[in-house]
């Protein structure tokens, strides 16, 4: 006997409601006495009655009754103009604010998807106190970090702030996440939000000692730039895809936050154009100096240096 | 015998104070004498825009041999010589009769020029072939602010030291619009000409006899017109590539030529004090919140030659830091001498159409035995072919808590004064034994 799956709630991740109807008849409506309760107010407490009938050898099929006009009844985006039509699985009725979905039980499901998440990360993730111990851990390198290779003046305070600013921060984008996925999923994770954060927060702090070190290398401010736009996107889809897998359902995460990575570095980029002057008179170039105990440079002869002076001389005037 | 020595002395202290007025009244006497008989070989130079018939700078001038020239400053008329097609020149005499004029002639390494009137101003005045004593009071004639023509007392100081041009050193006050009016003696004969101010009582004139060789080079140029037509005007851009050109090329030249000696700065032997046209001065850095000791020494040539409004060369100058510490480690010392590795900022030009953009020329060197990063940086002149504005800066990147950043910086300079200058001065830097 065929049945009726009446879906209500249709947004992308979010848990709907399912109803089954096999013979009998159905109503729908706010009031409580009804099968379905709506708590919609521009719904009727007693809106709809959905029932299956046939004539003679006709085919049983599946009709709507209307049983309040006061706001119309649309199917498939159609307003119902008399007060019974026929519906089939595939269509849509909505009624106030509210969206049913009907399908047959027939109706295919997709396939199961697999989790992008190793076993060890969702073991891990169980426990708290990983997460936890792990924010604490890379906090608290990047705090040493910072004071080792970059304090000149022996103040921590400021070290001390920027290192509390920056657990706010990663704390308030895993909180963010959480949210999101218990609206959506009812499921906030904040566990995997935070590891994840932390994990990427920590591959993170290898990015400005890369940077410094390859414009070093190459005497090119260029190359930093570089890096850094691509160190940021690359960290920031890897971040997006693991937090959107956590809070919603969407099916592509990793193409989408692979997209808004992408187009957020480029809007930067953009932006950081068109904030720079079309003409400069300042000199650009490459500022970074590292000691010698990671300075692999043999050093140039100097008279090879002051020849080439002769390419600079003509690059500058436009030659 | 001691009344009588008491009376001699009140005698002669009243003599001093009844003599104090007739002195006061009688330099006051020589002014306006000097004003009534010379005044009127002073004129007023006006730059006027040719859309709104208005002008658009002022300054001052006067008539000199034998009034066939107005001679002014250039940088009275330099809107008239970037822009000739926007300006024309009018001469205001003390009648408030105009006279229009063209330039015929410049000196841009002195801020001299002359002007061809297209009549003759009233009075033409002398110039001076002798310089006066330290001391003596000489007049500086000229329109300040556009208020009407003045005079000013004051006193000749000699020449200024440490200059690579000559510059007479006038203990008056100019004002703005006084600019290229003379400076005479107490009998009227020009000495100098107004060119700038330095601060309270602290004037510059430039001497006569600049003036007196750009008037027989005009002649030279010119020997029969009055004036030059406008079809025979010079290609001022030209002139004034070449005049810089060549004072660059006569000071790196001799620059280069001298053997610097070296003195100790820090574990360093450096070139220091290697022009006597530079001025030098040095301090230690103190300050409670840098955990490293540091001490500069800077030098640099008081001298900026005027091109245009917000566009000045031919200055240079160097400045050597050292640093070291106790207190940081290697890692925290080298970010704090990378804060110090900055080029010298020029305020030679800035404007696209003066200079094209800084290309520079980065890489680790090998200098004295050490790795240094240098930073070599040139920008071209637009309208003055093989002129360049340069840069260099150096760091040692060899000693764990100790290092030096020298930086050099040299404006209007050509591709072979500057190769050859940052060459020597990398080249002369040695460590100490």
């Amino acid at each position: 006997m065929e049945t009726l799956i009446i879906q209500i709630g249709l947004k992308q991740g979010r848990n709907a409601d399912l109803y089954k109807l096999n013979e009998r008849e159905l109503y729908v409506g706010r009031a409580y006495s009804n099968d379905i309760v709506l708590t919609d107010p521009y719904v009727a407490p007693q809106q709809l009655r959905i029932y299956r009938y046939g004539v003679g050898g006709e085919e049983l099929s599946w009709h709507i009754n209307i049983l309040d006009a006061t706001n119309p009844v649309l199917v498939n985006g159609e307003p119902v103009e008399s007060a019974t039509q026929s519906v089939r699985p595939g269509d849509s009725i909505t009624v106030g604010r509210t969206t049913m979905r009907l399908y047959s039980d027939e109706h295919e499901v997709e396939p199961t998807r697999k989790l992008l998440v190793s076993s060890w990360l969702h073991r891990a993730a169980r426990n708290a106190w990983l997460p936890v111990c792990l924010f604490a851990l890379v906090c608290l390198t990047d705090s040493l970090l910072n004071y080792g290779f970059s304090n000149t003046d022996g103040e921590w305070k400021e070290h001390g702030i920027s290192t509390i600013a920056g657990m706010g921060i990663l704390l308030a984008w895993a909180g963010f996440w959480a949210v999101v996925g218990r609206v959506l999923r009812h499921q906030p994770h904040f566990s995997y939000q935070l590891l994840v954060t932390t994990l990427i927060a920590a591959i993170g702090l290898t990015q400005t000692p890369v940077e410094l070190f390859a414009e070093f290398i190459t005497d090119s401010t260029y190359i930093r730039t570089l890096i850094a736009y691509t160190f940021g996107t690359v960290l920031l889809a890897y971040l997006l895809h693991y937090n959107l897998f956590f809070a919603t359902n969407i099916k592509h995460t990793a193409i989408l936050a692979c997209c808004f990575s992408v187009g957020l570095s480029g809007l930067v980029f953009l932006f950081s154009m068109s904030e720079k002057n079309e003409f400069s008179a300042a000199p650009e170039y490459s500022g970074t100096l590292l000691p010698p105990i990671v300075n692999p440079r043999t050093g140039k002869p100097l008279d090879d240096y002051v020849n080439s002076f002769a390419k600079t001389f003509a690059d500058s005037n436009g030659l | 015998m001691i009344t009588s020595a008491k009376n001699q002395t009140l005698t002669f202290i009243i003599a001093i104070l009844a003599a104090m007025p007739m002195l006061s009244l009688a330099q006051s006497q020589t002014a306006t004498s000097l004003f009534d008989r010379y005044s009127s070989g002073v004129v007023q130079v006006r730059t006027i825009d040719l859309a709104s018939g208005d002008k658009t700078s002022i300054g001052s001038g006067f008539s000199v041999d034998g009034g066939r020239y107005v001679a002014t400053n250039f940088h009275v008329i330099s809107l008239l010589i970037h822009a000739p097609e926007t300006y024309r020149l009018e001469l205001v005499d003390d009648e408030g009769k105009t006279i229009a004029a063209t330039v015929a002639a410049i000196d841009v390494i002195h801020d001299l020029a002359l002007l061809a009137p297209a009549r003759e101003v009233a009075r033409s005045l002398r110039l001076r072939a002798t310089k006066p004593s330290q001391g003596d009071r000489i007049f500086s004639l000229g329109n300040p602010q556009d208020l009407g023509m003045t005079i000013i007392e004051g006193n000749y100081n000699g020449l200024v030291k440490k200059s690579r041009y000559q510059k007479i050193l006038f203990s008056g006050s100019l004002n703005s619009g006084m600019s290229g009016g003379p400076a005479i003696d107490s009998s009227g004969r020009v000495l100098g000409i107004n060119v700038s101010k330095g601060g309270e009582q602290i004037s510059f004139l430039v001497p006569a006899e600049q003036l007196q060789t750009l008037i027989d080079n005009a002649r030279r140029a010119n020997p029969g017109d009055r004036t030059t037509p406008e079809l025979q005007r010079p290609n001022f851009t030209e002139q004034i590539r070449t005049a810089l050109y060549n004072d660059q090329s006569t000071f790196y030249s001799e620059l280069l030529e001298d053997d610097w000696s070296l003195e100790g700065f820090g574990d360093l032997m450096l070139p220091q004090k290697i022009s006597d046209t530079l001025k030098c001065w040095g301090h230690t850095v103190e300050d409670d919140d840098l955990l490293y000791e540091s001490f500069h020494q800077h030098c640099q040539s008081n001298d900026a030659i005027y091109i245009e409004d917000d566009f000045y060369t031919g200055q240079f100058e160097y400045d050597y830091e050292w640093l070291e510490t106790e207190e940081l480690n290697t890692f925290q010392f080298y970010n704090a001498l990378e804060r110090r590795f900055n080029h010298k900022s020029q305020h030679s030009g800035s404007d696209e159409e003066d200079v094209s953009e800084y290309q520079c020329n980065t890489n680790i060197v090998k200098i004295a035995g050490s790795r240094w990063k240098v930073s070599s940086c040139f920008r071209a002149y637009q309208s003055y072919d093989d002129l360049y504005d340069a840069l260099l800066l150096l760091a040692a990147l060899d000693n764990s808590n100790s290092s030096a950043v020298l930086k050099a910086s040299a404006t209007g300079i050509s591709q072979n004064s500057a190769t050859a200058l940052f060459a020597k001065l990398m080249g002369a830097i040695a460590w100490k034994p």
